[in-house]
């Protein structure tokens, strides 16, 4: 192959310097012979990039473009292997041959494949645990814009849910269900080895907007994963102790491979957009405009033919106009499509430039990247900068240290969204869905129902400023120190840091700054996570012919976290071009709000694998957790057994040639979960300041009051398994039950408040989850044309089945405005909603006389419906059920007793008439993928679904429901009740919300989602070597294609409820940003 | 060699985890003080006093909101007008033991008195240098005074309540049983007699025990302790009315009570009734104990901007989100021209220029009493105090225990006391922000003849018209008994259209949720979130009906 000097001089120069980062310098080879060959794969394909290492030495290269390789061997006898990905290794002598033709075997079997586990590494047929993997190729087919959506559909067992389409938003993800209630239901993460407990609330202060959450990992990299593990069930999880009640999901960064250096350098643009087809449907002005008439016309039910309707569309004003004649004004009047205006074409950048290689034993795989995603919501910006670092350096024969470095900052800029009830803290899309119709971008205007002074979305997006900068930091020290053959100490020294400020401006003109003259607020954090890991390996076999193999682990770790915050808040100010960042010219300043906050974890750790002829292994592990958050109780162990059978290899399946492999697990273990505040076993003092006429006094209050025996919450957990690989592991289906138990629950019970407190946090009840995970994988053709699918399928159930004697507990949510709708019942499933039960709306047919304008009930409905006003029921009022709790008796004829016969309502639509409405965890959900190749060309299609699952549209409850005259609202409307429209099913025009949540705003949220498409062309090397390239690579990923679904909202999967509310008021979508179709375009270049 | 590394290797890690003493899990609070190792001092004791009568200015708890909705709506003299069913359970009585003013009243009272307690406790435990014992003495006598506050409202409101007397430090032994009111009762008159023993003067009185400064405005005086004991015994007087009956002795100490405080004249009636209700009233030394609210120094309150005039878009300074309502009765009870009526009452909203717009479509009678503005896009939160107590409320009861005791003279004078000022009280004008002269007629002097159950349905009205709006009313209409409840309460009257006399057909008629009124409304139902948490309650221990 011809070289192009300059291009060979400018990577020499380059790797020099890189091995200057490095700190260690290339070996250099002695003089030795050369082989020269070429390798290939079954079919005649040629194999370029593939690992040539002649064993013993640090020798290494790779085969070209056209498979071929040359190689200096130092001295017969040397064995040289060749590997390459997907092709099982091979291993040839050297005798002094000249050339070495091979050809490489595809790998199915997988078997050799190395899993991730905590603190280690097991071949695949080892693992006796549920582990599942998401490999860099299937990361590679979507865009992430963070590492959780890589996890999206990919894994039985593992639901993820968006709590928005914001940028850089966090996913809840729940492994096999969420088992605590009040502590944390996230999984622990562990990035290269760095465990890192996810917390939503991390960057949350107390701020003047409730925004959406970003993800604790919107700082990484999702390109720069090499392959994400989940750790699903107690025996692999149970190493992690403490942490691993809600599972482990461990991320592996791209590491070196010895040989030359490869260089790839991609970059990748999408648009991304909120398509037309997605809007929530809302009335333009014309709709608005009637629904405004009709009010007046049809007021509580009854025609008034002599209505005058005044008219205010937004500066023009009229009085005393017919409704025909308001109709007319408000069919000329402006008509904005809110949603038109407020979203616009996003597009993402995406630039990636990687270099990895070195020789056997230093390694080097140095990334950076930059993300810059202008948002589809006005005035929404993310931009992200990534550097990642991995060398792996072999001091001496015995000492190798590996180090980990990835330096990130981001900075994230936009309106908000979710937020509060009311409009004055309201995010950008219920703006842009509540917004009349017939006012036009600019228009400010004072709502006095609102009681403030309020414009559009738009207008707000473009003058409010928000700003997050986060400054992080991740990375770990590995020191390896080889005692003697199997026996390994390492000592790793990690941190994680992040640094964010969270800064925003509301000028005095209009909104929030309004009450007091403009807004300012500061927020800053810093969250230090502080890892030391202190871990012997011992691994050895023996026995005939080395059946026995034992793997023994040891450690120690320590954890510190520490977390310190600074919140500013400046009011008045005269003086707003500086904005955020002039909070000094604010002329009130709120006192600042300081809080430090440190925790400690200390671990032991231990476990045995035990082996026996690559046919029965056990795993058993021991962890002890000692934490600074309990007082008395600082201490738990947990315990994990685990047994795998590799049938496959008992001889009376070694003829059984339609079975490949056949593998059976089974596992019990415990697991923990401390995710609490730190002080929350403590009693605090509260600021409780008095301010006595013209003068504040300092003043304290107790807030909580002290449980010294808080302890672990425990998850006991059982596994069966099975992998089956059949007809050469052209078809392989993993299939898993569980079942697991979480008691001593961390909830927070409920206290009689004549103790002075409301509740307070203990272990008591308890929660179960059950579920069935398959995963199947086919083949379905291969050759040149060659096409797989990969399917999985989850059930989850859980139950609540204790809560230490209380039968139920209710939570309000933060949308309702006070009403308590969550609720954890025994024998129920959490995230469950308590609501009101509604049959359409009170008719004609309903009442005695129809033709009266205060109508009466008819006798037989009395006690079976209910209006919500608390009055009497008129035409076109909301038909509550009214729920059958008060006994009814007859007298029996012959005996003359007081007998049962039934049960009525008590005639008063009240607290006793409400009952779940919503259930939003899904029935059973999955995906399916099905991949196409043929000749450089892949097509991928992914699929997804979830099914049988409520959910909460809190958009509409807001707008229909409790929205005043002045909000628009959705499509429904139009088939209100009227006497025009006796038939309508919604309630009348002027129906008197009353903010009680009916199953009105509970829907259906199941869909399938076409998901993805991935398509990509592999320019085949003689087109481009040309140039220099190893390889070119045009793709297009296409996001969020499609979803078929029922739900009226944006997109049924969504969950925008914060903290111990992500489980009480689950499934809730309240102002949530729709997720985006995204189209992209890339190319990837390797040379 | 090699062997010796390898050695050193292992002492390394060895030495590494030997080293990592298990102290580090000690992790106390930093940036939060701990309940535990507080109250060493006297300043400290000061400090969580202070923390005492934080609660009562809870925003949404306890005065705050939820006083406002259970204590003056659904009575004879107020209601609401919204067509929100969840803001008008109590007016319209559709209630459960589940509403949120419930729990968040029963819960705040309860969490003043744990704070109380804590003090009073802690207290007990300090031992501080004589000089400093008047006013360890005072701080406690504060805390006790607040303690029985909350449980005179309690026992009002609820009858049986549980009764707790110490701070609780094991959660374990939360659960507290109801006691019998006559328990609470003896339980707030044992803390009300320390508090007059040990509190210190109004700032304006001087006497042979200490006075507060001028900045000590809203804390409990020996003036406002006596007062609230005369309220006290009132109330004890009539407990059991339906079934045993009144209780003289305890009219005879209301009236005793009444008197000392009308003799020591540490309080006046201020001279222009409208005054009390504005910005310069609330140093008036004719209130006895209010809740500070103060929008300037973070602690705004909301009852100005419920219960004051309601501006319509066009009004200036009178931005308020009004929400309460006078009932029909109270308005056919007062005299056209009574000042009180001129300044309580609008039927309309607020104009650009102060002056009252009638409104076609709300056929409503605003309460205009209190004449706070709002700040400025701050939703219902003004300055105004939250009223507690005041003297013509102690003249009131004075009154009303001569009246039962048989002492007509005594009533008569005192009635006309009231009557007198409200006479000779101008009308405080919007515009001018200052007092119109009133016409000098109305009310008239008391009818000297007024005897027996006339007299006091004479005093009923005349306390409503007296005290409306200023959270009286409920535990009047309670104290009044089961007959007088019903009879003031449900049988209501309202007017489609008070305004609109072009319909003069439209004759008034029984308020809509008349009918939603019944004997077991005479006590509130303990709330579902205390029987939910307290072993000793059940859910069939509630008061009879609930």
């Amino acid at each position: 192959m011809e070289k192009i000097p300059h291009k060979k001089a400018w990577i020499q120069c380059f790797l020099l310097t890189v091995f200057f980062f490095a700190g260690v310098s290339q070996q250099i080879q002695a003089q030795a012979k050369n082989v020269t060959g070429n390798v290939k794969d079954e079919s005649g394909q040629v194999l370029p990039g593939t690992s040539i290492l002649v064993i013993g030495t640090s020798i290494g290269t790779m085969t070209d473009f056209d498979g071929n390789y040359e190689v200096r061997v130092t001295e017969e006898g040397k064995r040289i292997s060749f590997s390459s990905m997907g092709y099982v290794t091979q291993e040839v002598p050297y005798t002094g041959q000249e050339t070495i033709n091979i050809v490489l075997k595809e790998d199915r079997s997988q078997l050799d494949e190395v899993i991730v586990v905590g603190y280690g590494t097991q071949k695949a047929q080892d693992v006796t645990g549920a582990i599942a993997k998401v490999k860099v190729e299937e990361i590679e087919r979507t865009n992430n814009t963070t590492a959780e959506q890589a996890l999206t559909g990919r894994i039985a067992g593992v639901n993820t849910t968006t709590s928005d389409g914001s940028l850089g938003s966090g996913m809840r993800i729940r492994i096999r269900g969420g088992t605590s209630i009040n502590a944390n239901n996230e999984p622990l993460y562990v990035i290269d080895g760095m465990p890192i407990e996810v917390n939503y609330e991390v960057e949350q202060g107390p701020s003047a907007i409730d925004g959406p959450q970003s993800s604790p990992l919107a700082n990484l990299d999702p390109d720069a994963i090499q392959s994400i593990e989940v750790l699903k069930d107690a025996s692999a999880a149970a190493i992690y102790g403490a942490r691993g009640a809600n599972g482990v999901v461990i991320i592996t960064t791209k590491k070196g491979q010895a040989g030359k250096a490869k260089m790839t350098f991609d970059v990748r643009t999408s648009l991304s957009m909120v398509p037309d087809s997605r809007f929530v449907d809302v009335l333009n002005t014309s709709q608005y405009g009637k629904n405004l008439i009709d009010r007046v016309q049809y007021n509580k039910g009854v025609y008034n033919p002599n209505a005058l309707i005044t008219v205010n569309t937004g500066g023009e004003s009229y009085v005393d106009l017919t409704p025909e004649e308001a109709q007319v004004v408000f069919d000329n009047a402006a008509n904005t499509d809110w949603q038109d205006e407020i979203y616009q074409l996003g597009v993402i950048t995406n630039y990636s430039f990687g270099v990895s290689g070195g020789s056997e034993g230093n390694l080097y795989s140095i990334r950076t990247s930059y993300l810059n995603n202008e948002g589809t919501v006005k005035n929404s910006y993310f931009k992200r900068y990534n550097a990642n670092f991995n060398f792996q350096n072999k001091i001496n024969d015995k000492f190798k240290v590996v180090s980990v470095l990835a330096p990130s900052y981001s900075v994230k800029r936009g309106p908000t969204s979710g937020g509060a009830f009311n409009q004055r803290n309201m995010g950008s899309v219920i703006k842009a869905l509540s917004r009349q119709p017939d006012r036009v971008v600019g228009q400010i205007e004072e709502d006095q129902e609102e009681g403030g002074i309020w414009l559009d979305p738009v207008t707000e997006a473009e003058k409010t400023q928000t700003l997050q900068n986060t400054y992080g930091f991740n990375g770990n020290l590995n020191f390896i120190y080889t005692f003697s053959k199997g026996l390994t100490a390492n000592v790793r020294l990690g941190m994680n840091y992040m640094d964010g400020v969270n800064k925003a401006f509301f000028p005095g003109a209009f909104g929030r700054g309004q009450r007091s003259n403009g807004l300012g607020t500061r927020f800053h954090y810093r969250n230090l996570n502080l890892n030391a890991q202190y871990m012997l390996n011992y691994r050895t076999a023996f026995g005939q012919g080395n059946k026995h193999k034992l793997t023994l682990l040891g450690g120690y770790t320590k954890t510190d976290n520490k977390r310190d915050t600074e919140y500013i808040q400046t009011t008045d100010f005269e003086v707003e071009s500086a904005g955020y960042d002039g909070l000094h010219y604010g002329l009130v300043p709120l006192a600042p709000e300081t809080v430090f906050i440190e925790k400690t974890m200390i671990s032991y750790l231990t476990r045995a694998n035990y082996g026996y002829a690559n046919k029965y292994n056990f795993t058993f592990s021991m962890r002890a957790d000692g934490s600074s958050v309990f007082i008395n109780d600082k201490w738990g162990y947990f315990p994990a057994a685990a047994f795998g059978w590799n049938a496959h290899n008992e001889s009376f399946l070694k003829n059984a040639k339609a079975i490949s492999n056949l593998k059976l697990r089974l596992s019990y273990g415990q697991t923990g979960n401390a995710g609490i505040p730190p002080y929350a076993s403590f009693g605090l003092l509260n600021v409780a300041n008095y301010a006595y006429g013209e003068t504040t006094v300092a003043g304290l209050s107790s807030a909580s009051i002290t449980n010294p025996d808080l302890k672990w919450e425990f998850t006991d957990q059982y596994n069966l398994g099975i992998d089956l690989g059949m007809f050469q592991n052209r078809i392989g289906l993993t299939a898993e039950v569980y079942y697991k138990e979480t008691t001593d629950l961390l909830l927070r019970m409920p206290l009689p408040i004549s103790s002075g407190f409301d509740s307070w946090l203990t272990n008591v009840g308890s929660v179960e989850n059950k579920g069935l995970e398959v995963s199947l994988n086919t083949i379905n053709f291969d050759g040149d044309f060659k096409w797989s699918t990969d399917i999985n399928f989850s059930i989850n159930r859980n139950k609540v089945l204790d809560m230490g004697g209380a039968y139920e507990q209710t939570f309000d949510d933060q949308f309702t405005n006070g009403t308590t709708t969550g609720l954890l019942r025994v024998g129920e499933s959490l995230g469950n909603w308590l609501g009101y039960e509604t049959a359409g709306v009170f008719t004609y047919d309903d009442f005695v006389d129809p033709t009266v304008a205060n109508p009466v009930l008819k006798p037989e409905l009395v006690g079976k419906y209910g209006a919500g006003t608390g009055l009497d029921p008129i035409y076109g009022d909301l038909k509550y059920v009214d729920q059958p709790t008060v006994p009814v008796y007859e007298t029996d004829s012959e005996s003359g007793e007081e007998v049962l016969v039934g049960y009525t309502g008590d005639g008063i639509i009240n607290g006793a008439d409400s009952k779940i409405i919503a259930r939003t965890q899904p029935k059973h959900f999955g995906s399916i993928y099905n991949s196409f190749s043929y000749k450089g060309i892949e097509l991928g299609l992914f699929f997804t679904y979830k099914y049988g699952f409520d959910v909460v549209n809190g958009n509409r409850h807001r707008l229909n429901g409790t929205g005043g005259d002045n909000w628009n609202k959705t499509s429904e409307v139009l088939n209100a009740w009227t006497p025009a429209n006796p038939t309508g099913t919604y309630p009348r025009p002027d129906y008197l919300a009353d903010k009680r949540l009916t199953d009105l705003s509970i829907e259906d949220g199941s869909f399938v989602r076409f998901q993805s498409m991935n398509i990509a062309y592999n320019v085949p090397s003689k087109h481009i070597r040309d140039i220099g390239l190893t390889s070119l690579k045009i793709y297009s990923n296409v996001d969020n294609i499609y979803i078929w679904t029922k739900y009226s909202g944006y997109d049924p999967e969504v969950g925008v409820a914060n903290g111990q509310r992500a489980i009480t008021s689950a499934g809730l979508d309240y102002g949530a940003y729709p997720r985006t179709l995204n189209v992209a375009l890339g190319v990837k270049v390797g040379f | 060699m090699k062997n010796i590394y390898k050695y050193y290797g292992i002492l390394a890690v060895l030495l590494l985890i030997a080293t990592s003493c298990h102290d580090e899990l000690e992790k106390l609070p930093v940036s939060n003080l701990s309940q535990d190792n507080y109250y060493t001092n006297i300043e400290e004791l000061g400090i969580g006093m202070v923390g005492v009568y934080d609660e009562l200015a809870q925003s949404k708890d306890g005065y705050g909101e939820a006083f406002i909705k259970i204590a003056t709506h659904g009575t004879h003299v107020a209601t609401t007008f919204l067509g929100n069913v969840k803001q008008n359970t109590q007016a319209w009585y559709t209630f459960d033991n589940t509403e949120e003013s419930f729990w968040r009243f029963w819960g705040s009272s309860y969490s003043l008195i744990y704070r109380a307690n804590q003090v009073i406790d802690r207290s007990a435990q300090l031992i501080v240098a004589p000089d400093e014992q008047i006013v360890q003495n005072r701080i406690v006598a504060e805390a006790r005074f607040l303690r029985a506050s909350m449980y005179f409202n309690l026992v009002r409101f609820w009858g049986d309540v549980p009764l707790i007397k110490e701070e609780l430090i094991n959660v374990g032994n939360s659960s507290s049983p109801r006691v019998a009111a006559e328990e609470v009762y003896e339980f707030i008159i044992e803390d009300l007699k320390f508090a007059e023993e040990n509190l210190y003067y109004a700032s304006w009185v001087a006497g042979d025990r200490p006075s507060y400064g001028e900045a000590d405005l809203g804390r409990a005086t020996i003036g406002t302790a006596q007062g609230l004991l005369a309220k006290v015994y009132l109330t004890r007087a009539s407990l059991n009315i339906d079934t045993s009956g009144l209780d003289n002795s305890y009219y005879q100490l209301a009236y005793d009570k009444a008197q000392e405080v009308m003799t020591d004249g540490h309080y006046q009636l201020e001279p222009n009734y409208g005054t009390l209700f504005t910005v310069a009233g609330e140093r008036s030394h004719e209130w006895m104990f209010q809740i500070q609210f103060d929008f300037e120094l973070l602690q705004p309150g909301i009852w100005g901007g419920v219960n004051g005039p309601k501006g319509n878009n066009k009004a200036l300074d009178w931005t308020n989100l009004a929400r309460s309502m006078a009932t029909l009765e109270l308005l056919n009870h007062y005299d056209d021209d009574d000042p009180r009526y001129q300044h309580n009452i609008a039927q309309g909203t607020l104009n650009a220029d102060n002056s009252v717009k009638y409104n076609k479509n709300q056929n409503k009678s605003y309460v205009h009493k209190f004449r706070f503005t709002t700040k400025f896009n701050s939703a219902f939160n003004t300055d105004m105090n939250a009223p507690v107590m005041r003297y013509a409320d102690i003249i009131l009861v004075y009154a009303e225990a001569a009246a039962y005791l048989g002492l007509d003279t005594d009533a008569h004078d005192a009635l006309d006391m009231i009557r007198d000022r409200a006479r000779n009280s101008g009308i405080f004008d919007l515009n001018n922000v200052d007092f119109l002269a009133s016409d000098g007629i109305s009310p008239t002097a008391v009818d000297r003849s007024l005897t027996g159950e006339d007299l006091l349905d004479e005093i009923i009205w005349d306390r409503a018209k007296e005290l409306c709006f200023e959270g009286t009313g409920k535990f009047d209409v309670f104290r009044y008994g089961e007959t007088k409840f019903i009879e003031l309460v449900a049988n209501q009257l309202w007017d489609t259209d008070l305004t609109q006399d072009t319909n003069a057909s439209n004759s008034p008629k029984p308020v809509p949720w008349g009918g939603n009124v019944q004997p077991k409304h005479i006590l509130f139902p303990i709330p579902e979130a205390e029987i939910r948490g307290n072993s000793f309650i059940n859910i069939g221990d509630n008061n009879e009906g609930w």
